[in-house]
């Protein structure tokens, strides 16, 4: 993430009836006092929105996306929760799932290397910067970000942002 | 709510009292207390530490009614101001589980107050309070029907938790304290 985070006190929630302006608003509401820390509030927003939006196959994916993407930069430094990550049920599982079967290729192919990456990092002990860089550089070319989800919010086209 | 062990004792006790809340409930059949009854006990056995008093004062007034599939996505709905659970029958009838959507409503009866769903609060982590109760019904009963209540959530839960720790998240939820999350988060470097 950029540091292009929403903060507690101008948390506002993406409701279905949300407008884009309304979403943009409460997305873009963010002022970053901390680039280092990871922010939650916009992960959140996501998981509710594609929760109230059930047949909105584009909200669920970048949901479920944008999940998968946090919890691996928020475990990234820890070998515990990296390990528990790594177990069949957590994320490689995802692809036994019946979601993951929805998904397009380009969100399959970036499930996959996330699994790949966790377990190559368990298998072989190998918790440095240098791995983790490795991963960003897969992670950048296949999936997008958070912020780059609230960037289409605020300026793709109406229709296809997650409340047009 | 009071979150603590329940002695073997106190166990038979709570059950006792389950019994006779559901028995004083006018509004049921007693085919479905007999399916909530049975349910709790499964509940109670693989998850003993769980104070059962909130969900045995609501079983005992708690309502069950219909609702149009054209009112309403969902499956089920549970409304913790009227404590009255709705079901969908004809969203239920197409391939879902009744067990599993019954626990599903147990575990969301059990974790509510009037004001609050186990750790949601105004509209946060409202997705993360379905998932994570969505894991829990599928850990009691798991799920035979075709199709799944809230299998999304419920991954993105799990990935979640791994953050924040499964017992923090599991205490958060029957205590209704978010706050108990949100410290879990911020432990982990992640601010809420």
């Amino acid at each position: 993430m950029n540091g292009n985070v929403v903060n507690y006190d101008n948390y506002v929630e993406l409701k279905p009836e949300s407008s884009i302006e309304e979403a943009s608003e409460a997305l873009n509401a963010a002022v970053s006092n901390d680039p280092s820390l990871l922010d939650f509030n916009s992960v959140d927003a996501l998981m509710n929105y594609a929760l109230h939006n059930p047949d909105n196959q584009e909200a669920k994916e970048k949901s479920l996306i944008s999940t998968v993407d946090f919890t691996l930069k928020a475990c990234e430094k820890d070998q515990e929760k990296m390990a528990t990550l790594a177990d069949e049920k957590t994320l490689p599982g995802i692809t036994a799932s019946e979601e993951y079967e929805e998904l397009s290729d380009e969100s399959k192919k970036y499930i996959e290397d996330a699994a790949a990456y966790i377990e190559q990092v368990v298998a072989t002990n190998n918790f440095t910067n240098e791995a983790v860089e490795k991963w960003e550089e897969v992670r950048d070319a296949n999936q997008k970000s958070v912020d780059d989800i609230v960037s289409e919010l605020e300026n793709g086209p109406k229709g296809r942002g997650l409340a047009g | 709510m009071i979150y603590g062990i329940i002695v073997i004792g106190d166990s038979m006790n709570i059950m006792d009292a389950i019994k006779k809340a559901l028995d004083m409930n006018g509004n049921l059949s007693s085919g479905i207390k007999d399916n909530i009854y049975d349910l709790v006990k499964i509940m109670h056995e693989k998850m003993p530490d769980v104070d059962l008093t909130n969900l045995k004062n609501r079983l005992a007034t708690i309502q069950f009614k219909k609702i149009n599939k054209f009112l309403s996505k969902d499956v089920s709905m549970y409304s913790n101001v009227d404590n009255i659970l709705y079901f969908n029958n004809e969203k239920l009838n197409e391939g879902y589980d009744a067990k599993h959507v019954l626990m599903f409503e147990i575990l969301d009866i059990a974790s509510s107050t009037d004001y609050k769903k186990g750790f949601s609060q105004e509209g946060r982590f409202e997705a993360l309070n379905i998932g994570y109760t969505e894991i829990l019904a599928n850990f009691l009963v798991g799920n035979e029907g075709e199709k799944t209540l809230y299998q999304q959530q419920a991954i993105e839960t799990n990935l979640i938790s791994i953050i924040v720790g499964s017992d923090l998240m599991r205490k958060a939820y029957f205590t209704n304290d978010t706050e108990i999350l949100i410290g879990g988060f911020r432990a982990a470097g992640v601010s809420v």
